[in-house]
């Protein structure tokens, strides 16, 4: 009994350590846990989104020129139900998961099916829809509420610098989409450093 | 501003051969995508723009989006007339020269001239309109020649394109110049629009566009997004800016209390050049040796002075020269009322000028050295000196300053103070110092109502 319950004690402390530290971005980083792409590792630059309406933007989320959107709750989509997010990541990284959340009074307007495009630098809606996708997921209205990550491909997204999510559905067939929320599951990869790449990168991609 | 790859549709169909826009509607519009060409380029040094046409044997990109002007404009000279165009493939081609474009952060615009009938159904107009917003195309139509047709037609599809107002359809009437008519629309003027910087950073009343937004631009015309280091720069300038004025503006009254100080000398002044037009040149030399000296340098700087000082905005130096100007018209002794007002203004900020000028002129010479360097001095001013002059000998009317005062609020002429003054002022002519007490005496009182006025 003594000695497992020093067993336990150990295990214990370590778990303490562990949810004090998995927060924290360098632990997560360091111990090769997850982060949230969208903290840091986005080049939001050149972010965009197609098929967003004008009142309910993606926000600015460069820091250097961040201008705040007083009380916007959502971003919604534009004409119809679809979306089409292009997320350039800074450096190297690996996708793990990715999640919605939509405010309660909204969850009939959630994205539903979502197709995922890696490593595509140019992608239009007539591209999406005619491309076999990397991915699909499908969110269902808890996932939604509760900002549930569907876990992505290890496969297919184990090296990834930039993303186009296409949200095609959303979950009461409603004329437009909204979410308030997005998380991008992942982790950078180590030495996969854009800056230390840009000259060649930039050769390749022109 | 943004950073923007546009493609040209050029209308070659045989409708352009028409002269009812000058010289030809072919002729004008190369003319005018000669120019958007430019504009395009000058926006933005990475800003590209291709060439098509949307007639003859078949639609055609002559020109793929190219930063090169010279590629465009040989591009655009190479187009011949011919056929008929057909509008809804040559923005579908467009389109697509658009998407491959080689830099992908750049938006994309298409700008579409149209010199002929539109024959597209709503229907599809519609459908393509939807479209190109969802994929974030702006499009810009110039329609020119015989608008009326097209009119309709052409404004429901910038209705339903233009997001965040990106988009434009500009009509051109028949009897203008294509390209001059361009020139202020806003299809060119879209990079020069920043010039009206509303002064509202605070209000983000506009939701700075979207990420994307061809037009994402916001208080600055600026999208933070395509160009976070411009938005900032702005963003600082103007704080700056801002403190600037604040500071300036606690500094003003102070500065005012100290011009109303120095009006006086200018009042002495004007008094004694009056006394010497009277000819009694021995009372003015015994008794203020340093007045006329005053006068004149004074009147001779204003004209001068107004025109290179700094500190003062356009239209307050011309209000002070137009002044300048009413005052060498010969006075009546019936002036009217608002123009003696203005004369009263002219006489601060000389004043103020001349302050430093004066007491020098007065330290070099005694009267008569004095007279004749200011003579001299106003001379060369022109009128100056005679204004001068005729505008002091006004307040010599003993009506006239009666009713001055009489019209100004707060003051009542019928003041023991200001009786006092006046007798002073106009007994005093011979005898300088209590005339320039005189002087003094009625500043203050004048400096009492403009305190109230504030």
């Amino acid at each position: 009994m003594d000695g497992l319950g020093g067993g336990d004690e150990d295990a214990e402390r370590r778990q303490l350590l562990h949810d004090a530290l998995k927060h924290n971005k360098d632990y997560q980083i360091a111990e090769g846990l997850t982060v949230n792409l969208f903290d840091g590792f986005v080049d939001w630059k050149n972010f965009h989104c197609l098929g967003q309406s004008a009142d309910h933007p993606f926000p600015h989320m460069d820091p250097r020129a961040r201008t705040t959107h007083r009380g916007q709750t959502y971003v919604e989509s534009d004409t119809d139900a679809e979306m089409l997010i292009f997320i350039p990541f800074n450096q190297k990284v690996t996708l793990q998961s990715l999640g919605f959340t939509v405010l309660s009074s909204h969850l009939s307007f959630g994205p539903r099916t979502v197709y995922l495009f890696p490593n595509r630098w140019s992608l239009d809606f007539d591209d999406a829809l005619t491309t076999d996708p990397a991915q699909t997921l499908t969110f269902t209205r808890e996932d939604l509420a509760d900002g549930t990550a569907l876990s992505l491909s290890a496969a297919k997204f184990s090296c990834v610098d930039c993303v186009w999510v296409f949200v095609a559905s959303n979950q009461g067939g409603e004329e437009v989409t909204r979410m308030s929320k997005m998380g991008l599951l992942g982790r950078p990869l180590k030495d996969g450093s854009h800056q230390k790449l840009g000259g060649i990168r930039g050769m390749m991609r022109a | 501003m943004p950073l923007e790859a546009t493609l040209l549709c050029i209308d070659n169909s045989e409708y352009t051969r028409n002269g009812d826009v000058s010289p030809t509607r072919f002729e004008a519009q190369l003319d005018s995508a000669n120019l958007i060409c430019g504009a395009k380029t000058q926006q933005h040094p990475e800003n590209s723009v291709g060439i098509m046409t949307m007639a003859g044997e078949r639609v055609e990109v002559r020109v793929t989006p190219t930063v090169d002007l010279g590629k465009m404009l040989s591009g655009l000279s190479q187009i011949s007339i011919a056929g008929t165009s057909d509008f809804l493939r040559g923005i579908q081609t467009a389109q697509l020269a658009l998407k491959h474009r080689p830099n992908k952060n750049q938006k994309q615009r298409i700008v579409c001239f149209i010199g002929s009938p539109v024959e597209a159904t709503e229907k599809q107009l519609e459908t393509i309109g939807k479209n190109l917003k969802k994929n974030n195309v702006a499009l810009d139509l110039i329609s020119f020649g015989d608008t009326q047709p097209n009119s309709a037609k052409l404004s429901k599809l910038i209705a339903t394109v233009d997001s965040n107002n990106n988009s434009h359809l500009v009509e051109v009437p028949s009897d203008r110049i294509l390209s001059d008519y361009l020139l202020s629309s806003p299809i060119i003027e879209m990079s020069g629009g920043e010039d009206g910087v509303p002064m509202d950073t605070e209000g983000g009343g506009v939701p700075g566009g979207a990420a994307t937004g061809g037009g994402g631009a916001n208080e600055f015309g600026v999208d933070p997004n395509a160009d976070p280091e411009l938005y900032m720069a702005l963003r600082i300038s103007l704080e700056e800016e801002r403190s600037r004025q604040q500071k300036g503006q606690e500094d003003a009254p102070a500065g005012q209390q100290q011009q109303q100080q120095e009006q006086q000398p200018a009042q002495e002044g004007g008094t004694a050049t009056a006394t010497a037009q009277e000819g009694q040149t021995q009372a003015q030399t015994a008794a203020a040796p340093a007045a006329p000296a005053d006068t004149s340098a004074d009147r001779a700087m204003t004209r001068a002075e107004i025109e290179a000082m700094e500190g003062v905005d356009d239209e307050l130096r011309q209000a002070l020269l137009l002044s300048l100007q009413e005052d060498a018209a010969p006075p009546a002794a019936d002036v009217p009322m608002e123009q003696a007002k203005q004369e009263e203004q002219p006489a601060a900020p000389a004043a103020a000028t001349a302050a430093g000028a004066s007491a020098s002129a007065a330290a070099a010479g005694g009267g008569g050295e004095g007279q004749t360097a200011a003579a001299a001095a106003a001379a060369s001013a022109g009128a100056g000196g005679a204004a001068g002059a005729g505008g002091d000998a006004m307040f010599q009317d003993p009506a006239f300053v009666e009713r001055m005062l009489g019209s100004l609020p707060g003051v009542d002429v019928n003041d023991p103070r200001i009786r006092e003054a006046l007798q002073q002022l106009h007994g005093g002519q011979g005898e300088g110092p209590s005339g320039a007490e005189g002087g003094d005496k009625k500043d203050g009182d004048k400096k009492d109502d403009s305190d109230k006025k504030q």
